[in-house]
Parts: C-alpha cells; sequence; structure tokens
C-alpha cells in the first residue's frame, strides 16, 4: 500500500514538490533552533566548577597598576576585610567569572601546545569558591619561595596535555619559556564565563604577594556568610574608601553578573524559539488548509476508494500516510542539506547535539503533520461514497 | 443473489421528507442480467446505491446471498463491497494520476492480495477487456470506451458475483456502448456473474434478461 502512495505522491509532484520544499526549508530552521537549543542544554548540565552564590566581588582601579606596593596592598585589604559584617572570607583573583575579559595563552608540554585559559588566584580561594580538587592539592605556605609557579590545571588541558600519564608534579610553560609552571593539583573543569560558555582548558597560577606576575590582581572575591543586605553594600564601601583612598573600586554580587551575563545568549535564543514556534505555527496552518482543500479536490477519488473496499480507517490511513511520506521526503531533503553544516563549517557543538537536533526536528515535524492531518483525514472518512460518486 | 422486501429510502430534514423509494420486492437470481429503466429522478441510482452496499435503505431488508446486510457495520460493509461487488460508474471515476495497472489494481490492495498474484489478476481482467497494451497509459491518454474498459476490468479484477452498473454506456457514443455492452454480456455468459444495469437507453435494455421499471420510487414492472 505504501508504494501506491507513493506512486501517487509521484505522480502528483507538480502539487506534492511545494509541501516537500515547505517541510524541507522548515526542517532546516527547526534543526537550526534545536542544534542551539540541545547545545546551550547540553552546556548548562556540566557542572561550573565553583560556586558562585553568596559571593561578592570588588573590582579596583589602581593609579599605576601593578606595583608590587600595591600587590602587596591588595593582600592587606583582604586580610582586614575578613570578618567585616558579613564578610567570612576574602580572596585574590585576577580574572572574575561571568565576565568578558580573558587571559589566554599557550601551554605547552613535551613539544605539544595547548590553548588554555589563565587566572590567578591566591592560597584561599579554593575554599571561598568551592573548588573540589580530582588529583592534588590547592596552594598554599610550601609553594613560598618556588622557582616555578604553582597551578591547579583543569581536566580538560590535563586530557590534552597528559592523556596518558600523570599531570601531578610535571612542568608546563609558554613556548618561550619565560613562565616555568609546576602542577600540583587537577580540577574539575572551570567555567569562568558561566553555563552556557565553551569549556576551555584552564590553568590557574599562584597569586603571590612576593612574585611578579605577567597580569597583576586587583580584584577581591568576598564570601558573605548569608545575612548580608543591600545596605551592607555602602558599608564595605565606606570601609575601603577608608583603607585605600587613592583607589576607586566597584562592588557587585554574582547572582547579578552572572544574570547579565547570561542574557547576551539567552535573549537572542528566546526570540529564536519564538519565532520558530510562530514559523511552526503558520506551517501547521498551511498544512492544514491544504490538506482540506486536498481532500475538497480528491472527494470523487475518496468516494470511489471506499465504493470499491477502503473501510473509512483506510481512508484516514491513507491521507495521514501521504501526508507522513511527504514529511519524510521533506525532512530528508533537509536533513542532507543540514549535514553540509557540520561537514563543511565545524562548529563547537558535539556529534550527539547534531543527532538529538535532527532526530528532534524530524520528530517534531512528524507530530506536526499528524496533529495537522487528523482533521482533514476525518473529513475525509466522513465522504458518503453515493454522495462523492453521484454524476452530474 | 439479491432479495429485496419492502425496501424504501426516505431524507429527512427538519422540514421535508422525501420518499425516494418505497415497497420495493425484489428478487435477482445468481447469473441474472438486469436492467432498470426509469424517468430522471425516480429512485434508479437511489436503489443502486442500497443495492452495492453505498447507502442504507430506511426500512425494509436487503438480503445477499442469503445474509443480511442492509445494517452491516461501516467495515464489513467495506469489505463486503470489496469482495462480493463490482461498480462500473458512467463517468468511469478512473484516478487520473495512475496509469491503467495501477487503477485496476486497487481493489486487490485493499483485499491485502500480494504483489504476484495482483499482476496476474490484474493482467487477466485487462485481457478480458482487451486492454493488455495500455498497462502504462495514463486514463487522459485513452478514449472514452477504452476508459470504461479500463473501468470495467477494476470492477472484474477481484472476481465479484455481483456488477453493477449506473448507466455504464451512458457517456459513450453507440459504438463504444456496445462494445461496452458486448463486455458484459461476455461477463455474464461466461463467468455467471450477476449484473444489475441502469440505463436510460431502451436500446441497451433489450439485450439483457429482464428489465425492471421504476416510477416515483416504485417497482412498476
Amino acid at each position: 500500500m505504501i508504494k501506491h502512495y507513493l506512486k501517487l505522491i509521484w505522480n502528483r509532484k507538480r502539487t506534492s514538490k511545494w509541501i516537500v520544499a515547505e517541510f524541507a526549508l522548515s526542517f532546516l530552521a527547526v534543526c537550526g533552533a534545536m542544534t542551539a537549543f540541545f547545545h546551550f542544554y547540553q552546556l548548562y548540565q556540566i557542572p561550573l566548577g565553583f560556586e558562585y552564590r553568596d559571593k561578592w566581588q570588588i573590582r579596583f582601579q589602581m593609579p599605576s597598576q601593578g606595583s608590587e606596593a600595591q600587590i602587596k596592598e591588595l593582600f592587606r585589604i583582604r586580610d582586614d576585610l575578613e570578618g567585616f559584617g558579613p564578610i567570612q572570607s576574602v580572596s585574590v583573583m585576577q580574572m572574575l567569572p561571568f565576565m568578558n575579559s580573558t587571559w589566554s595563552s599557550t601551554t605547552t608540554y613535551n613539544g605539544k601546545d595547548v590553548n588554555a585559559v589563565h587566572n590567578f588566584m591566591d592560597d584561599k580561594a579554593q575554599a571561598i569558591l568551592g573548588i573540589q580538587l580530582l588529583e592534588g592539592r590547592w596552594f598554599g605556605p610550601q609553594d613560598d619561595g618556588s622557582d616555578e609557579y604553582p597551578v591547579v590545571i583543569d581536566s580538560l588541558l590535563k586530557e590534552q596535555l597528559f592523556p596518558d600519564g600523570n599531570a601531578l608534579g610535571q612542568l608546563i610553560s609558554d613556548p618561550d619559556d619565560s613562565m616555568l609552571k609546576r602542577v600540583v593539583g587537577v580540577m574539575p573543569r572551570f567555567r569562568q564565563h558561566g553555563e552556557l560558555a565553551v569549556c576551555r582548558p584552564y590553568v590557574i597560577v599562584r597569586a603571590d604577594p612576593n612574585k611578579e606576575a605577567p597580569l597583576p590582581s586587583r580584584n577581591l572575591v568576598l564570601k558573605m556568610d548569608g545575612s548580608q543586605t543591600p545596605e551592607f553594600e555602602a558599608t564595605l564601601a565606606k570601609k575601603l574608601e577608608a583603607m585605600a583612598p587613592s583607589w576607586n573600586f566597584n562592588i557587585s554580587n554574582w547572582i547579578d553578573q552572572r544574570e547579565n551575563h547570561l542574557k547576551p545568549t539567552l535573549i537572542p535564543l528566546y526570540i529564536m524559539g519564538i519565532i520558530i514556534s510562530f514559523m511552526l505555527l503558520m506551517v501547521g496552518l498551511g498544512l492544514l488548509g491544504v490538506l482540506w482543500q486536498n481532500v475538497l479536490q480528491r472527494v470523487q477519488e475518496i468516494g470511489l476508494r471506499q465504493a470499491i473496499g477502503a473501510s473509512k480507517v483506510d481512508v484516514l490511513k491513507q491521507i495521514a500516510w501521504e501526508m507522513v511520506i511527504k514529511t519524510g521526503l521533506g525532512i530528508a531533503i533537509g536533513m542532507v542539506l543540514a549535514l553540509q553544516v557540520p561537514l563543511l563549517a565545524p562548529l563547537p557543538v558535539i556529534r550527539t547535539v547534531w543527532v538529538a537536533a535532527f532526530v528532534g526536528s524530524a520528530l517534531v515535524l512528524v507530530l506536526l503533520t499528524l496533529l495537522c492531518s487528523s482533521y482533514p483525514a476525518f473529513l475525509a472518512s466522513r465522504i458518503e461514497p453515493a454522495l462523492a460518486l453521484k454524476d452530474e | 443473489m439479491i432479495e429485496l422486501n419492502d425496501i424504501e429510502k426516505a431524507y429527512r430534514t427538519e422540514r421535508i421528507e422525501t420518499i425516494a423509494l418505497q415497497s420495493i420486492q425484489l428478487k435477482i437470481h445468481k447469473g441474472q442480467f438486469v436492467s432498470i429503466m426509469g424517468p430522471s429522478g425516480c429512485g434508479k441510482s437511489t436503489l443502486l446505491n442500497i443495492l452495492g452496499l453505498l447507502d442504507k435503505p430506511s426500512k425494509g431488508n436487503y438480503l445477499l446471498d442469503g445474509q443480511a446486510v442492509n445494517q452491516l457495520p461501516s467495515k464489513k460493509s467495506a469489505q463486503t463491497r470489496n469482495q462480493k461487488i463490482g461498480f462500473i460508474f458512467q463517468s468511469f471515476h478512473l484516478i487520473p494520476d495512475l496509469n491503467v495497472m495501477d487503477n485496476v489494481e486497487i481493489p486487490l490492495l485493499y483485499r491485502g492480495v500480494g504483489r504476484q498474484e495482483r499482476m496476474r489478476l490484474v493482467a487477466e481482467a485487462l485481457d478480458r477487456v482487451q486492454l493488455s497494451a495500455r498497462v502504462h497509459h495514463y486514463p487522459n491518454q485513452l478514449s472514452g470506451g477504452q476508459q470504461q474498459r479500463v473501468a470495467i476490468a477494476r470492477a472484474i479484477v477481484g472476481k465479484p458475483e455481483l456488477l453493477l452498473a449506473d448507466e455504464p454506456t451512458g457517456n459513450l457514443d453507440s459504438h463504444m456502448g456496445n462494445e461496452v455492452m458486448d463486455i458484459l454480456k461476455e461477463l455474464n455468459r461466461d463467468h455467471q456473474t450477476t449484473i444489475v444495469m441502469v440505463t436510460h437507453d431502451e436500446h441497451q435494455a433489450k439485450k439483457t434478461d429482464a428489465i425492471l421499471r421504476l416510477f416515483d420510487g416504485r417497482l412498476v414492472a
């Protein structure tokens, strides 16, 4: 029977081709949206690697950035702020999460180069950020006076630089050997740019007031005890003005930072979702109209089929099958076109996401077809053969 | 083969009741070739639709091969039409987007006949109407007479016991009409197929075993 429907569709290709084309284009649009959705959903599922709740940050702007005295002053402010009001503990950090700034540098080991995001954090950062270590340890006083920079790397960098071996104790460097770093610990992925950003290899270097750093740290992260109020910000600002009168600073909390950082990614996604929903609605309504028209044009054929043995269920099945076949053809064409994207232009999207988007888009369109063809098919099954075959 | 007892068909709306058939008593034996005549609107097609299970009588009993069929559920009714009854229409009702072979095989598709057997039966039916050379033609590539022969092939491909023809020569010139009648006569003679034919053509009706005349929904002869 399917072959019979295929013949009918092929022989009616002048009209069928437009529906097939509509589905091919719809598949491309839905597949694009689903790829984006599944891509970001998959990213969202990966843990951040740190705890952002009850964290405040202070960004300083110093008159002459990075002098040794200023770095020491920053560490002194850190120590003085601990225990002030709801502040539990304070840490020095060079690059703050949920901001667009990044410092990335090539990391070399045994002739292998991997581009990794770098950050500087002090000895207290692990406890403040809740970073869980997979291997080794965090920085501590045992690293004082070391010739190399102690670093904690993330599991992604470990997989790429040390696929088979042990990372702990290994020396990694820049291509020009200007900064020799010893791996003291391995942590899970650290997602500085938030849940919707692609994971990149990550290196945390120890921020040491007594050691020169390529980029000076100038930010503090405050772990609050949960009792903080918005008014405390003014109290804190007064204290900072007193502690470092010549420095400018900006205080904010990480919940707001995170929300603002996610917006530029989420808003286009919401807009795309709305557009695709409307597009599917239009396709569905169009399909309903086309099928309705199609049934009206085929009243005699349907009446004849009933006269020569088709039951009402056969008629329902025929209308639904014809539409599913046309949808399937459209999806197949759309799939061939959509496949060109991962084949010709590699995107940072994993294979599972492509497969899920392809399968999901196909399912959405088949369900839409079944939904939209159900009423016209029901109308077709109600055609009375005696009336349909009446010769005028 | 066919027994109608006190058949009545009425079309009712909220205000009006139209009686299309009343008090129809009829027996048609297996192998008979019967024609039904009467003026337009006298109920010929309604009677044929009831005989073909395309419509249900408002009253009365219809026995086909001794089995009461007037109140069969829709699915059973479709099965009976598929297996026991063949239809021929005045305007052929071929599906224009299917070729001759594909049009003829449709009843067998609904019967679930396998491909090889289907091809054999289609070839046999087309041979009987002398259209074996036109299997890949589409309806618009055939003359009216040829199209009606395709419709006859479709009606007989499943070897039905009863053939219902609604003015089968009505759209054909006399030569083609005679050709179609010859095929029907041959089917009736060689295969003992029971045929009921509605016609306006007295000349063609005289070729059948009996003529039933309808007037205002009643059988008058």
